[in-house]
């Protein structure tokens, strides 16, 4: 069987990080986007999304990938997936105008045999609205996991496959195309798959809820949470890979749209929703740890302490600052001089007015009276606390993911503060 | 969460502070002067807020660029009865009345953490309000009344328990602890006073409500120092700035233990350089004025 081309509408953190798997995965890649100065950057090997490996891929890779702004060469393509950015409103809520757009488009770009497959985040109920009579449409949960996109497009755990019907065989290009990727194959109907996708999400959250309650008890009743944790991984009902490292709440966008979808379905349907609205408040509650804990510990005492941050990405090898905490604390702490270090994002994302843009991690440690770690890059790791604590006029370091060790850091004599642990 | 209609810090032409003249109002009309902002203190005497003749003479004294706070209330410690809910109901009906005809500036209400019931221990702006007493109802209801004057600017602030040297008050906390060891060298705890709960000094109440008049702030916050301490400890920290011992005395419990926390982080926001007192230094602040008084 000769392979399949395959299409990516959508040059999106997503359609790119999937773009890029098959063309690992050798296979022929049409990347398609609307956004000509977009499409120029790419074909220059100008990427505006950072991912580990992916720079590297795409090099590699190169000559199998077609970058362009012409939809029309999507009829190249015998299967085409859809994966715009699906942005959300203030509230969280989907806008799913552009996915709309983009989806119409391509069908009307593709030959009628060629496979659609929706593969950003949507509502349930979305796709069977866009079922056209003569086509075949799917839609693929994507488990893209930012800073690890790469690895989690290349190696799937499992496919889920929401189809018109579930008792219906794949499309056997489709399916030749899903092979490669040598994992489980999950086929059921669109509503299935589509809340599939929001269920692998709330369990994550009721996880990482947990994991945050249960590590703010611990600060306060001299615990250690990450004694406690070793003991619930080896637990096999809840097991090894749970996410229980505690964390700021939940960034990122995705998890807060979840949220949001299934507190509105609930409230639509008049189903208990008190869990979701829990994790919510939850999550609200922990991204402001560090605030409270520096006006605690210095603000209250001097304020006109200066503050060094590392970190603005929600989390470490990615550029996003959606929902970011480190973007919280610094608009919270809006009129208190900082020096802001991060090794990817721009300090110009910084809602505050005494900003210093330093040049590496001691540079933002200068003459300041606190550390906050707020973004666990690994390369923070590697600083050395006694260069830290010369650097420094005060002692202080907040670090919430325990970037540094928290006992080299004590012997250097700054007093350390992390999650899930009295200080 | 308070919204900040100034963008920096300006001095408000006047403050009118009806309920001026109880302990909370003094503070605030003190901390306005030492500030030299122009200030019009009203107490009962100048003003009856119960009332109907309170409406026209508000609406006389009160100008388009006023600052309006308002404290006036019948205390629970004076009454706690419906003849006082009614009463504390009708103030702010007149006060309405009056500011639908007299347009001011800015308005700050001085509400109460009573709106929230004893049901929460972890308390923000977000819990849901469940009063579980007429006080409680009374603020609410007061609240959603201001929240009528759509054209006003408004702010509430909803204060946990205050104590100070000028407090007349003798609810259970600071303000009895340190009236009982003067006077009968002794403080009786509910229980062993294990009971966590937020205290906040006077005069810090009054920054805060300062701070809101200066950035003409409006929404909803609480009032509190976001650390709470039990009241054993209290009683241990009121015993220790005096001379002489004090018996703590454990008397038998008659209701469950309770506690109230404040997560305090939308006032950590909305003044981002505030210092409140911890309830050591508030005690200290309030035994050297008691003395100086």
């Amino acid at each position: 069987m000769i392979k399949p081309i395959i299409g990516f509408a959508g040059m999106t953190h997503l359609g790119l990080v999937s773009g890029v798997s098959a063309a690992e995965k050798k296979f022929q890649v049409i990347c398609f986007d609307a956004d000509r100065d977009k499409v120029k950057a790419l074909n220059q090997g100008i990427l505006t999304i950072s991912e580990p490996q992916l720079n590297e891929l795409v090099f590699k890779n190169k000559s199998q990938i077609l970058f362009t702004d012409d939809v029309a060469d999507l009829k190249k393509c015998d299967i085409v997936y859809v994966a715009p950015d699906v942005a959300t409103d203030d509230f969280g809520k989907s806008d799913l105008a552009n996915i709309d757009a983009l989806l119409n488009l391509t069908f009307d770009a593709t030959r009628n045999e060629t496979v659609i497959v929706v593969l950003s985040q949507v509502p349930p109920g979305f796709t069977r609205r866009q079922v056209r009579t003569g086509r075949t449409l799917y839609y693929q949960v994507e488990t893209l996991v930012f800073g690890r996109a790469v690895e989690r497009a290349l190696y799937p755990e499992r496919y889920i496959i929401g189809c018109i019907d579930s008792g219906q065989a794949l499309s056997v290009t489709y399916e030749s195309f899903l092979a490669a990727y040598d994992c489980p194959i999950l086929k059921m109907r669109y509503e299935s798959a589509e809340l599939a996708k929001i269920s692998i999400n709330m369990c994550l959250v009721a996880s990482v809820s947990a994991a945050n309650t249960l590590a703010e008890l611990c600060e306060k009743i001299g615990a250690d949470w990450s004694e406690i944790v070793p003991a619930l991984k080896l637990d096999k009902r809840i097991g090894q890979y749970s996410y229980l490292t505690p964390g700021l709440g939940i960034a990122g966008g995705n998890l807060e749209r979840d949220l949001v979808t299934i507190r509105n379905f609930a409230d639509e349907f008049g189903t208990d929703a008190g869990v979701v609205k829990s994790c919510i408040a939850n999550s609200n509650h922990r991204r402001d740890w560090p605030l409270r804990l520096l006006h605690k510990v210095i603000i209250k005492k001097n304020t006109k302490a200066i503050v060094g941050v590392w970190g603005l990405a929600y989390k470490q090898n990615t550029d996003s600052i959606k929902n970011s905490p480190s973007i919280a604390l610094l608009k919270a702490i809006y009129n208190t001089h900082v020096r802001v270090f991060d090794p990817v994002v721009s300090v110009t994302a910084v809602p505050n007015r005494y900003c210093h843009d330093a040049a590496s991690e001691l540079d933002a440690c200068m003459e300041v009276d606190v550390l906050v770690i707020m973004t666990p890059w690994p390369q923070f790791s590697k600083v050395n606390p006694k260069e830290i604590a010369k650097m420094m006029k005060g002692n202080i370091v907040i670090d919430p993911f325990k970037a540094l060790d928290a006992k080299a850091c004590r012997d250097v004599g700054l007093v350390y503060f992390t999650l899930g642990v009295a200080n | 969460m308070l919204n900040h209609l100034n963008c920096a810090s300006e001095k408000p032409n006047r403050v009118v502070v009806v309920g001026g003249t109880g302990f909370l109002g003094k503070c605030v009309v003190k901390k306005l002067i030492e500030e030299n902002v122009k200030v019009m203190s009203l107490g009962s005497k100048e003003v009856d807020l119960v009332s109907q003749s309170s409406v026209d003479l508000l609406g006389k004294l009160l100008k388009s660029s006023d600052t309006v706070m308002f404290l006036s209330a019948i205390t629970p410690d004076k009454s706690r009865d419906i003849a006082a809910f009614i009463k504390n109901i009708l103030m702010v009906k007149h006060l309405c009345e009056a500011l639908k005809n007299a347009e001011v500036a800015h308005l700050i209400y001085f509400s109460s953490d009573a709106v929230y019931g004893q049901t929460q221990s972890l308390i923000s702006e977000d819990t849901p309000v469940a009063p579980q007493d007429l006080y409680g109802v009374m603020h609410l209801s007061r609240e959603l009344m201001l929240s009528e004057l759509t054209h006003i600017p408004t702010a509430i602030l909803r204060i946990t328990a205050v104590y100070g040297a000028g407090d007349t008050h003798t609810s259970y906390g600071p303000n009895r602890f340190l009236k009982s060891s003067l006077q009968n060298k002794r403080i009786d705890l509910f229980g062993c006073g294990e009971e966590l709960r937020d205290h906040i000094y006077g005069d810090d109440v009054a920054v805060i409500a300062k701070l809101c008049v200066y950035m003409r702030s409006c929404g909803l916050i609480n009032v509190a120092t976001g650390e709470s301490v039990a009241f054993k400890r209290v009683a241990e920290l009121v015993a220790g700035k005096l001379n002489g011992p004090i018996n703590i005395q454990q008397t038998p419990r008659s209701n469950p233990i309770t506690h109230k926390h404040f997560d305090t982080t939308n006032l950590l926001k909305a003044f981002p350089c505030l210092c409140l007192n911890d309830l050591e230094n508030g005690l200290r602040l309030t035994q050297i004025h008691k003395q100086e008084n």
